[in-house]
């Protein structure tokens, strides 16, 4: 029962990555590139690639997880993944970040293959909103102070861009003296979105990072991060808000794009 | 000055004292008499083997000898420490057995040199007794400092996960967790330096006032032993937790999931 149950997975997410490619290639057909065969190749011509997964995958005691995953975000696109609950999107971000080392394939950032070295440059250029937003405890404030401590962010610190930010996504003066502990889930996740912000790099993992908040929110959240053409965006999101015009849709454990 | 000895009638006399919790454990089905009878034993083999190798020890006194039964004492703390913290002993043994010897090494020395004045540094009567007052407390600050350090970073994976993905340097990402268990370890040490002399008299200084020493010398020895204590503590759970992120932390700054199998 297991075995099949793997083996019908593993089909299925061939059929993906198949569609995928099919997706890329229309793609350069458009661009007028000349190129069909893979668009692993595609990446390297157009030079300023961010993220590559090269048949990439990832089982956890033996279940498969991801499997040949292949996919390539780059500068200043927006994609956005989508796909059923567990089927190992943040997976692929925590790959990136190196905190999950994939079983196979290969991962590349700025075309380099992600090794050790390469995570922690991942880590200082890249921001990552995780879905679960966990900043410690105590104050929101000192948390912050503690973020701003780490040497690649020290020049990082703006009073004035925060309260600008805090303004933009409605957070109150007073939730800076608030436990983070304490925060509702939406105050959470725009904590998180403007660290993220703040940090001012132009790649951004966004993992769920509007689930939590009112349509008004998401919309501002979105806009927010759509209106900056030069940023490179690889979205996890269920939320209809973020499918908006040049954002492309990457869908992932299924046989059909919609 | 000596005090009296105990004669081996009147240690009989000490254990029929023991009938006492075997009534009680009778009585109320408690079922710790074998237990008890077990423990007292054991303890009883322990010390009188202790005693005579000790003698033996102090009359010989030589310097290469009582090094060698202070190593034997800190491997054997270290190991305990390990073990009792649910850790992979194998990837802390190293790092935690050089904290806690450099540690309580340098500041009994530090004691016997300047605050003692010993002519001999490593008396064994000196050495000997100490170590085992130092080890016997660096040892528990070890056992919850360590395992307090990294139960808590497993804990919390995501948010020191996150910190990483914020660019903090591996050091940037512990110290959060280095401070808490840092200050969990010394904690007890600390309340007990600032009840002693109100709620017990130590047992140091009992032994020394029983030994025939005055109240006024048996405080200061006691002032310099608890001082030595907080000391070695705070240092050597530093320095072990600082030293083993060299075998327990990955170069990508993740900690080896093989240290939370104990006895791997």
């Amino acid at each position: 029962m297991q075995d099949e149950k793997t083996m019908d997975k593993l089909a299925e997410d061939k059929t993906t990555v198949n569609e995928l490619a099919g997706d890329k290639i229309i793609k350069n057909e458009l661009t007028g590139s000349e190129l069909t065969e893979s668009k692993i190749t595609e990446c390297e011509l157009t030079g300023d690639e961010i993220i590559r997964y090269e048949n990439a995958g990832i089982s956890f005691g033996g279940k498969e997880v991801i499997s040949d995953f292949s996919l390539c975000v780059l500068r200043g696109e927006k994609i956005l993944l989508r796909g059923k609950s567990g089927i190992g999107k943040s997976t692929l971000f925590k790959m990136l970040l190196g905190f999950e080392k994939p079983s196979e394939g290969t991962l590349y950032y700025k075309g380099k293959p992600v090794n050790a070295q390469v995570a922690w440059e991942v880590r200082r250029e890249v921001s990552y909103v995780s879905q679960d937003m966990d900043l410690g405890e105590g104050p929101v404030k000192n948390l912050l102070d503690e973020i701003f401590s780490y040497r690649p962010n020290r020049e990082k610190r703006n009073p004035e861009r925060l309260n600008s930010l805090m303004k933009e996504f409605e957070l109150d003066q007073d939730i800076l003296i608030k436990n983070f502990e304490n925060l509702s889930g939406g105050e959470k996740q725009r904590i998180g979105i403007l660290i993220a912000l703040m940090l001012e790099r132009d790649v951004f993992l966004l993992d769920e990072v509007t689930s939590a908040l009112d349509s008004e929110l998401k919309k501002k959240v979105v806009d927010h991060f759509l209106k900056h053409k030069n940023w490179t965006l690889f979205i996890i999101s269920h939320d209809r808000e973020w499918e908006r015009d040049g954002v492309e849709i990457v869908e992932i454990g299924k046989d059909s794009l919609s | 000055m000596a005090n009296p000895d105990i004669s081996i009638t009147s240690l009989i006399l000490c254990f029929l004292l023991l009938t006492i919790p075997l009534v009680i454990s009778y009585r109320m089905k408690l079922h710790i008499a074998w237990r008890t009878i077990y423990s007292v034993t054991r303890m009883t083999v322990q010390l009188f083997l202790a005693g005579i190798f000790l003698t033996f020890i102090f009359d010989l006194n030589s310097w290469i000898l009582n090094l060698v039964w202070v190593g034997v004492m800190i491997s054997f703390a270290s190991y305990t420490a390990i073990k009792s913290a649910d850790l992979n002993v194998k990837k802390l043994f190293m790092p935690i057995i050089l904290a806690i010897a450099f540690s309580n090494l340098a500041v009994l020395l530090y004691l016997n040199k300047f605050v003692i004045n010993l002519e001999n540094l490593l008396d064994a009567r000196y050495l000997i007794p100490i170590a085992g007052m130092l080890l016997g407390n660096t040892l528990r600050g070890n056992v919850v400092g360590i395992g307090d350090f990294y139960s808590d970073i497993k804990r919390n994976e995501n948010r020191y996960l996150y910190s990483l993905s914020l660019g903090a340097g591996m050091y940037e990402a512990v110290l959060p967790y280095l401070r808490k268990s840092l200050k969990t370890a010394v904690k007890p040490t600390l309340a007990n330096i600032a009840s002693v002399g109100i709620v017990a008299l130590p047992g140091m200084m009992t032994g020394q006032i029983l030994g025939g020493a005055s109240p006024l010398v048996a405080i200061k020895y006691q002032i310099a032993i608890m001082i030595a204590i907080y000391v070695s503590t705070l240092l050597s759970t530093t320095l072990g937790i600082l030293t083993s992120f060299r075998t327990t932390f990955d170069e990508y700054g993740l900690v080896n999931k093989e240290l939370y199998e104990k006895n791997a």
